[in-house]
Parts: structure tokens; C-alpha cells; sequence
């Protein structure tokens, strides 16, 4: 051992014996940028300008936040990462422009396995998913446009060699894709057919492939509740698949157009549903709260609820769900202008609500109670709770960051500061004392409450809510805080 | 590198063991209930958040010095507030009181400050509807709590004008697990209100000294009130009447016997312009007298012969606070301090006229005094220890009471320069210029044997902005600017620290008291001779602590 490695090991060993900060950032990762930080279930990454106009950089580290690699992506206008979705040891990354996808393929040591780019018109805009089929096989779905608007999903092996695709082109009309999920059977997608550009109702079908790419099914969803729209969509262990949806429209003068409940539907892959669960939100609040002391409900008009999760365990499913308010606040067109406005909200997020599969009379639901939190909503192009809650997601903003072996990761706010806990399914509250705060103040206090700010509010200090956050991956939790003075990114790895 | 090993793990055991400023991080100073001694550890309570699932309070409790990140969660009663935390040198009793008043909550610590049970006490509901916030407690050292509330019952149905029908005070003795093994109540309309000074607890029993005063009628009667484990009255001992009233500041319990030192007074309490003298009382706890003394100031002017401040401190306007009576071979030592009413006007400050017209009021601390008597109090030595003076600034409603008791609130809350007298050595805090010392004195000859400035030094992070660095470093003119503005900066200092410096010049306050208010700073005794000294810090979202 020469003295500079045990002067290291020596200084790691005293900050062990720190105990006055709850949180130990490791030395940082210089940046010239800082835009854009996630994980999959593999690794984390950074996606970023550089000082170089023609030039990405897509850094890579362990899920521990140890630097793996930096990898050049050429720049595109507007480039972006798309999807991401880890394949057996591998993550795949889907990078688009305007014009142009790139598919990139990496090893767990952050290794370049595989690139291709190809020409893809409409993925800026449109979802694209991809899935893991198997350790060495992976399914895109996207959105393309023929002479009609349709899609396609295509399989790709580990060398980006594509094996077979399916494609749907309508001769009118246009085809669009909601949802994709795969499963150990094949690959099953949602499909909204609209008869024209202008259509916003329009017919759902529901397509199962085999891992060979052959169509098993395709069967129109009937009898769906109004205002029904989709948002989650997951395979399941036994070939079947599983769909999530709001329904209905609030009528009420502080909540207005939020949905009255969620459907949840399991297709087989004959195109069967063997559940069709409509709940509406005011028969949760009844049976799960929350109550007054007098055990009536809590509030006049129930919360809603997003599901966030779908958790299988030994063949049974729990919906994991977050409770919410969403109170649309004066629209403010922009000035000048007639095309673009922007709305304002503020957004409550409340409890965790988990339904179970087999409560057949849904008498179980359980409440897991945590403190709210409001975050303040500015400047956005649409007030859908979808549209906010894929913001949401892009923040990490729910307070439900995942399930992992069997314990709920929670992201909140308390103290004026960020914390990170876990929470065990079958609680009924989080553990306090567990909680570990990181990250400088944040929010905005009002007279009244707490408002945290997200990224694309484009307001001052915005960027803290992002810049300040967790990461959570099978391993455990990464903090991560990005420093915008010395432009260093430092993580903390904590393991509950 | 062998010796490279021996000189690193050295310096870490240096480090480790040096009294170093400490920190909890990660709390909101609005959130801070404050710092409290409990049994050997000192502990910090935070509010952390109501939880409506079960319509709970919750604090968190974090042992000042041990592992912070384990920090452990007090549930109470929603809407409760915690009174205090009552403590004896083995362990302490964290104490809530909910909004209906009928419900305390005692959550009790171990040794280690770990949190061992929460039980609760339920006022009897034919009691609730005139039972008040409790106003006393204290933890005897066989873990016996006693608890002290008054109250004042009116007629039903209620009338356009209130009749008060009933008052006076209640007793609790309580077991930790909230059990009531007795309880005493006094009551009566033929006597003004009680005000509950002081409530010592003791090996198999506890006192109470109360006051009743109509100052309409000029009435005034203080006594002493003994009572057994089980709060059944055990005697009592009058310390007001025709003659003289006599006013402990100091009450101990020593051996089976009850040692109150403190001014006496000629007279009527409202007629007495100056204090007469010191005197010492002894009684047994039944209540009856085994020794009474008195010491005019004349009496220990003589005594003391010509030092400096003589004839002020002992002229019977400055008054004197016992701070402490201990047994010693031949009698007792009674350690206390002289203080005055100060007018808070500085010459400056008259000059500049910039006292505003609050209300408030200022104390002038002077010298220690220690007593030495024989057996039964009768004096033996006095002598007059110098120190520096300290002004303590009161504010709100209690500044305008008489001296005598608001000092007693003072000590209350440690405001009074003193802390504990150790092996013959008075431990105190001075100030110089707003700095605070931690002195060690020879309570023999006056002399310092030690003084450690208590520095708590908020951590302001300073962060070095890469690109404006590079930025300035590449252009001549900005590094003038920056050159420019590094010399404001020290400006800026100096006219800060000159500032502070005309701030104490003009003001001449060392300590300013808000009652009522939590404290942002403070010292904890610990009991054994040690103390923490703490901060809370508001923009870094930090308490910072030193112990000593």
C-alpha cells in the first residue's frame, strides 16, 4: 500500500466516524453541463451538453454511483433520450431528433456494445417502448407514419440486428400506440384506432404477439366507461396482461375534469378480460379513508388516485397507488400569442393506497397514511393529470419511488428538507426515525403550506427539486446532489 | 510508514476526544422544541409532524453527542405540548400536556436517553372542567414525579359576571407508569391564589413554596408546605408575618432537614422598601423550625470590611440571590449573587436616546458572595468574589415584577451568570462584548483557574464558483474587482465587529431573555459538573453544541 492509498483509506475511514451529517457525499464528477439524470435497473447515467457544440456525453456509473464510463453520442438538434430499458445485464438507450433515433447498447461495465442509428420521424413526439424480452432480445414499439400513421414493433439480439417486425398501417385513419408490455410469452400492445386527425374517441384494440413476432390475438376492448383513458399497461407472470385507466370527469367547482375513479382490466392472451374492475375514488375514501375521528370521511370530494406500480408476488398483483388533489388554478395565455397557453396547479400529493387482485369485493384496501406535500405548478403546457403525472415522473416527484424486495421506497419532505425512506407494504405509516434527510432546503413556505417546485415550472431555484434527488434501483437508494457552483455531481449510496 | 500509522491513528484519538463543536443538521429552527437535560445525556426535541392516520403528534428525540442519524420518535396525543423535561441524575421524563389539559403524557428515558415508555395520565372527569396546564414539576431522585397545577372554579350555570366559587392548587404524585399513588388538593376562598415558587422534591416527600398576595389589599403571606411520597401534608412553615417576611431564593434538602436561604424583609411585604439581610432556616419536614437566622447587610458589611463595591452591594436595594447552600464541615456555604435593578440606559444610550419604550428591563449582576455558617446559620465568613458585571435584558409582561421574583424566574432559566459549584470551584459564564466564557473559580480566594470562550461558529458553507473563478482569472480587470471587493469585504468585517463593539457600548447587554419564548442558545447543567452550551442556528438549519 503506497502512502497516497492509505491517506485515502485513512480519510474514509474518519468519515465513518462522522456522524454529524446524515449523509456522506462522495467527492464529486466535474460537469461542464448538467441536464439530465436517471437509472435503470442496471446503472445510473447522465445525459448532457458539452463544451463541444457537435458532441453528447452520456456518462455511466454503478447503481453505487462509481464512474463506469462517458460515452460520445453526436449531436442532433434537440437530441434526447427517448426510452431506456435494461436487457438481462445489458441497458439499451433510445435517443431521437427530429429525424433520426439512435439505439445504443451497453454492458453492466459501461462497456459500447452495439450503435445503430436509423431514420424515425415520429418518436420526438410519440411514446416509444421498449422491453426486455429476454437476456439477449429486446422489442421497440413506436409510432410510424406510411401513407397513414400507425406503428410498429420490431425485435432486436444484443448486435442490434433487428429478427422480425410487426406493423400496423391503417388504409385510413390512423393507428395510434398507447401501451406496450412484454412478458415471457411475447410482446402485447395497445392500439387506439382515430378515424381521422381530428378525433379524439376512438377504438381500442388489444394485440398479443408471441416472442416469434406472431399475432396470438387482437381483440377490440368493449364496453368501456366514458372518459376512459389508459395509462399503465403490464405483463404478467401467467401471459396475461393487466391495464390501468381513469374514468369519469369531477364536475366539482374546485377540482374540475378530474377522473372518478380507476378501471383495471386483465386481458388473456386470447383476448379475454378476466377482471374489469371499475372503483371509483369515493368508495376508497369510504372504505380505506381517510376518516375523522368520527370515522367518516376526511374530505367532502374523495382524492384521486394514480396508480404508480404494479407489484407481482407469487402470482398475485397489488396496484400501488398515490392519492392526490389537483386544484387548476386561473389559465394564463401567453402574451401576444393565440396559440400557446399555460396553465398553473397546485398539486397534493396524499397517501398510498394499495388494492389487491384477489379483494374481489374490494374490502382490503389499505391506506398507507404519509404527510402531503404540495408542489406548485407553473407554466405548463397541459393541466391533464397525465401530462402532470409524466412530469411528476420525470422529477421522481411522487413521493412512491418503487418496490423493491418487498419494501416501498418513499421520497419525501419534511423539516424543510428532502428525505428518503421505506416502508413496508403492510404499514400503516412510515417509520419517522428511519427517514434520512440529504439535500439543501427546498420549497417555497407560503402562509399556508409548502409548495416544492418541479424543473419545468422555469421558475427561480426550480432546478434544486431535480438537481437534489434519490435514485432507487434494486441495490438500494442513491442520493445524488448536483452542485451548480463547483458544477460537481456527488452521489451517497444508503442501503435501509 | 510504521510511524506514519502511529502519528495518523494518534491524531484521530486527538481529535476524537477534544470538546469539538458538534452539530445536528437537517432541522428546521421553528421546528426545535429546545435542549433539555435528561438525567446524564442532554437531549434535543423537534416537532416533526402531526400524523392524521391515528390522529398523533410526533416529536423526535436526539441524544446530544451519540449516534444522530438513530434518532427516535415520541407519539403523542394530537395537539399536545410538551411542558418540559423533567429530570434527577439517573434519567429524565419527557412531559406533555394535550389541548383538553386532562391528559399528560410521560415519555421516560433510560440512562442513555433511549426512550422506554409513554404512559399517560388521565385527570378524573368530574376534575376537567377547571383543571389548567400543570405549572411545576419535578422528578425526585426515586424517580417519584410531582406535579403542581392551580385552578379556579366559577359558578354554573354561568352568569353575565363570572363568580369565582373555588381555587387553589393540586399536588400530583405520580409513578412513571402513570399511575396517581396520591395526590393533595388545596382549596379555598378565603385566601388569594397560590403562586407555586418552588417545588422540591426529596428522598420520601416534597415541598412547596407558595405565596399569596392581593396587592389591592396589600396582603402578602408565603409559607412552606411539606409532603409526604404520597402527597399527604406533613407540615408547614409560615415565612411571612407582622414582623418580617422571609423570601428563599435558595431551598435545599439536606439529611432530612429543609435549608431555605434568602432576603427577609421588615414588615409588611408590601411596605418593605428594602430588603433587611439574609437569612437561613432550617426546619424539619413536618414543618417546624430547628433553626432561623438573620444577617443584616450591615452585619456582613462589617464582616466583609473595605472592598470594592461594599457599601453598594449591601445597602438592601441591590439584592442578593442564593444560587446555592451546601453542607459543609462545620455549617453551610451559601453562594450567591448580587444584583440590581438597572435602569438599561446607558450614558450612550441616553445621549443617543435610541431606548425604545418596550417593555423591558434590565438586570445589573454583580459580584459572588459566599456565606459561611455554623451549624445553625449563624454566620461564620463572608467574601465578596469580583467578576465581571453581566446585564440581563428582560422583556415582556414579567419584567415589571419585584425583583426578588422575577430573579427567580432568571434562575429558572439559567440566565444568572452562576452554574454549579464543583470541588470548591464555582463554575459560571461571563461575557465580554457579547463573547461568552466559561469560568472555573476558586470559591476560596476568588481566583481564575480557568476561562474558555464558548465558540459555536454556525458552519457557513462557502462554495468557489469554478466558472467565476476561471472567469476572473483570465481577465486583469475583473481580478481588480475581485481584488476590489475581497477589501470590501474585510471593510465589511470590520465595520461589522466595530459595529458589535458600539452595539455593547450603547445597549450594554450580555444576555436577552424573552419569556415565554424558546431560546436559540443556552447552557444545560448536567448535574456532575459538566454542561452543554448549544445554538440554534436558523439559516444553516442546524443546532451546533460544545460540551464542557
Amino acid at each position: 500500500m503506497n502512502i497516497r492509498n492509505f491517506c485515502v483509506a485513512a480519510i474514509m475511514l474518519l468519515q465513518l466516524f462522522n456522524v454529524n451529517a446524515q449523509v456522506n457525499w462522495q467527492a464529486g464528477y466535474s460537469y461542464d453541463y448538467f441536464d439530465q439524470i436517471n437509472s435503470s435497473r442496471n446503472l445510473v447515467y447522465t445525459f448532457n451538453r458539452t463544451k463541444t457544440p457537435s458532441i453528447y456525453y452520456l456518462s455511466l456509473y454503478t447503481t453505487k454511483g462509481e464512474s463506469l464510463s462517458t460515452l460520445e453520442v453526436p449531436f442532433k438538434s434537440s437530441l434526447k433520450i427517448k426510452t431506456v430499458a435494461p436487457v438481462g445485464d445489458k441497458t439499451v438507450f433510445y435517443f431521437i431528433d427530429n429525424n433520426t433515433a439512435i439505439m445504443l447498447l451497453v454492458d453492466k461495465d459501461g462497456k459500447e456494445l452495439a450503435r445503430n442509428s436509423f431514420e424515425d420521424k415520429q418518436s420526438f413526439s410519440y411514446n416509444v417502448f421498449i422491453q426486455e424480452a429476454d437476456a439477449n432480445s429486446f422489442y421497440v414499439s413506436r409510432m410510424v407514419k406510411g401513407d397513414k400513421m400507425g406503428h410498429t414493433t420490431e425485435k432486436f439480439d444484443l448486435s442490434l440486428t433487428k429478427l422480425w417486425d410487426y406493423s400496423i398501417q391503417p388504409e385510413k385513419g390512423r393507428n395510434q400506440l398507447v401501451q406496450a408490455a412484454a412478458g415471457k410469452n411475447g410482446v402485447v400492445l395497445m392500439s387506439k384506432y382515430l378515424k381521422n386527425a381530428f378525433a379524439t374517441e376512438g377504438q381500442i384494440n388489444i394485440v398479443f404477439l408471441d416472442a416469434a413476432g406472431k399475432e396470438v390475438s387482437n381483440t377490440a376492448m368493449a364496453e368501456l366507461p366514458a372518459n376512459y383513458e389508459a395509462y399503465m399497461m403490464k405483463a404478467t407472470a401467467d401471459g396475461s396482461v393487466v391495464i390501468v385507466a381513469d374514468f369519469g370527469k369531477t364536475k366539482s367547482t374546485v377540482y374540475p375534469d378530474l377522473p372518478l375513479g380507476v378501471n383495471i382490466k386483465r386481458i388473456q392472451s386470447n383476448g379475454t378480460a378476466s377482471m374489469n374492475k371499475s372503483i371509483e375514488f369515493g368508495f376508497v375514501q369510504a372504505q380505506a379513508g381517510p376518516f375523522k375521528e368520527d370515522k367518516t370521511p376526511l374530505y367532502m370530494e374523495a382524492p384521486s388516485l394514480r396508480v404508480l406500480d404494479i407489484v407481482e408476488n407469487e402470482g398475485k398483483l397489488s396496484f400501488v397507488a398515490e392519492s392526490y388533489f389537483l386544484k387548476k388554478l386561473v389559465m394564463t395565455p401567453t402574451a401576444g400569442t393565440t396559440v400557446t397557453s399555460t396553465f398553473d396547479a397546485d398539486l397534493t400529493l396524499g397517501d398510498i393506497y394499495i388494492i389487491n387482485d384477489d379483494d374481489a369485493e374490494l374490502k382490503n384496501i389499505h391506506r398507507i397514511w404519509k404527510p402531503v406535500r404540495t408542489y406548485q405548478i407553473r407554466n405548463f403546457f397541459s393541466n391533464s393529470m397525465s401530462y402532470i403525472a409524466d412530469e411528476l415522473n420525470e422529477n421522481r416527484g411522487f413521493s412512491y419511488q418503487g418496490t423493491y424486495n418487498k419494501m416501498m421506497y418513499l421520497r419525501g419532505y419534511n423539516h424543510s428538507f428532502q428525505y428518503a425512506n421505506v416502508v413496508a407494504p403492510a404499514a400503516h405509516f412510515e417509520d419517522v426515525s428511519q427517514r434520512v434527510y440529504f439535500g439543501k432546503p427546498a420549497g417555497i413556505t407560503s402562509s399556508e403550506s409548502t409548495f416544492l417546485l418541479l424543473r419545468t415550472d422555469r421558475t427561480a431555484g426550480a432546478d434544486q427539486f431535480y438537481n437534489e434527488s434519490m435514485l432507487v434501483t434494486p441495490e438500494g437508494v442513491l442520493l445524488y446532489y448536483f452542485n451548480s457552483t463547483t458544477y460537481k455531481l456527488h452521489f451517497s449510496f444508503i442501503k435501509f | 510508514m510504521k510511524n506514519f500509522l502511529i502519528l495518523l491513528t494518534g491524531l484521530f484519538f486527538a481529535t476524537a476526544n477534544a470538546q469539538e463543536q458538534e452539530k445536528i443538521d437537517y432541522i428546521n429552527a421553528n421546528d426545535v422544541q429546545g435542549v433539555y437535560r435528561a438525567g446524564k445525556k442532554a437531549v434535543c426535541i423537534s416537532f416533526s409532524e402531526n400524523r392524521a392516520y391515528d390522529h398523533k403528534d410526533l416529536y423526535i428525540l436526539q441524544v446530544l453527542g451519540e449516534d444522530k442519524v438513530n434518532k427516535q420518535v415520541i407519539e403523542v396525543q394530537e395537539g399536545s405540548r410538551i411542558l418540559d423535561v423533567v429530570s434527577n441524575s439517573k434519567q429524565g421524563l419527557v412531559l406533555f400536556q394535550n389541548q383538553n389539559k386532562e391528559l399528560l403524557e410521560m415519555v421516560a428515558l433510560d440512562q442513555n436517553g433511549k426512550i422506554v415508555s409513554n404512559q399517560v395520565y388521565q385527570t378524573d372527569v368530574n376534575d376537567l372542567e377547571f383543571y389548567g396546564y400543570f405549572t411545576k414539576w419535578a422528578l425526585s431522585e426515586t424517580n417519584r414525579l410531582y406535579m403542581v397545577r392551580t385552578y379556579s372554579l366559577y359558578e354554573e350555570p354561568k352568569p353575565r359576571v363570572r363568580k369565582l366559587v373555588n381555587q387553589g392548587y393540586q399536588l400530583l404524585s405520580l409513578n412513571s407508569d402513570g399511575t396517581v399513588p396520591g395526590s393533595y388538593r388545596e382549596s379555598g376562598m378565603d385566601k388569594p391564589a397560590s403562586d407555586i415558587k418552588t417545588l422540591l422534591p426529596f428522598e420520601d416527600g416534597c415541598l412547596v413554596f407558595l405565596s399569596q398576595s392581593e396587592s389591592k389589599k396589600k396582603t402578602f403571606s408565603a409559607r412552606l408546605e411539606m409532603f409526604s411520597s404520597l402527597s399527604i401534608p406533613t407540615g408547614t412553615y409560615a415565612l411571612s408575618g407582622e414582623d418580617y417576611t422571609y423570601y428563599p431564593t435558595g431551598i435545599i434538602y439536606n439529611k432530612g432537614e429543609i435549608v431555605a436561604a434568602g432576603m427577609y424583609f421588615k414588615g409588611l411585604w408590601h411596605n418593605a422598601k428594602t430588603s433587611e439581610g439574609l437569612f437561613l432556616l432550617k426546619t424539619n419536614t413536618k414543618g417546624e423550625k430547628l433553626a432561623l437566622t438573620g444577617q443584616t447587610w450591615s452585619d456582613l458589611k462589617t464582616k466583609l470590611g473595605t472592598v470594592e463595591k461594599n457599601d453598594f452591594m449591601f445597602n438592601g436595594k441591590t439584592d442578593f440571590l442564593v444560587e446555592a447552600i451546601q453542607e459543609t464541615a462545620s455549617g453551610y456555604v451559601i453562594v450567591g449573587e448580587s444584583y440590581g435593578k438597572s435602569s438599561g440606559v446607558s450614558g450612550a444610550e441616553f445621549i443617543l436616546d435610541t431606548e425604545d419604550n418596550s417593555d423591558s428591563r434590565v438586570l445589573s449582576v454583580y459580584n459572588f458572595i459566599v456565606i459561611e455558617t455554623d451549624k445553625n446559620g449563624m454566620l461564620s465568613s463572608v467574601r465578596s468574589l469580583k467578576k465581571e458585571n453581566s446585564n440581563i435584558k428582560i422583556n415582556g409582561g414579567i419584567s415589571m415584577l419585584r425583583n426578588v421574583e422575577l430573579s427567580f424566574m432568571l434562575k429558572k432559566y439559567n440566565k444568572f451568570p452562576f452554574q454549579s459549584i464543583i470541588n470548591d470551584e464555582i463554575h459560571y459564564i461571563s461575557y465580554k462584548n457579547k463573547e461568552g466564557f466559561y469560568n472555573v473559580m476558586d470559591i476560596k480566594t476568588g481566583e481564575i483557574k480557568s476561562s474558555v470562550p464558548i465558540k459555536l461558529v454556525p458552519e457557513i458553507e462557502t462554495e468557489v464558483d469554478v466558472k467565476a473563478q476561471e472567469l476572473i482569472e483570465g481577465s486583469k480587470v475583473l481580478s481588480k474587482l475581485d481584488r476590489l471587493s475581497q477589501k470590501m469585504d474585510n471593510m465589511d468585517k470590520k465595520l461589522e465587529a466595530a459595529g458589535n463593539k458600539l452595539d455593547y457600548a450603547i445597549s450594554k447587554t450580555d444576555v436577552e431573555f424573552y419569556p415565554g419564548q424558546r431560546d436559540n442558545n443556552g447552557i444545560i447543567l448536567m448535574g456532575d459538573g459538566s454542561s452543554v452550551s448549544y445554538i440554534v442556528h436558523p439559516e444553516t438549519h442546524a443546532i451546533y453544541y460544545i460540551f464542557y
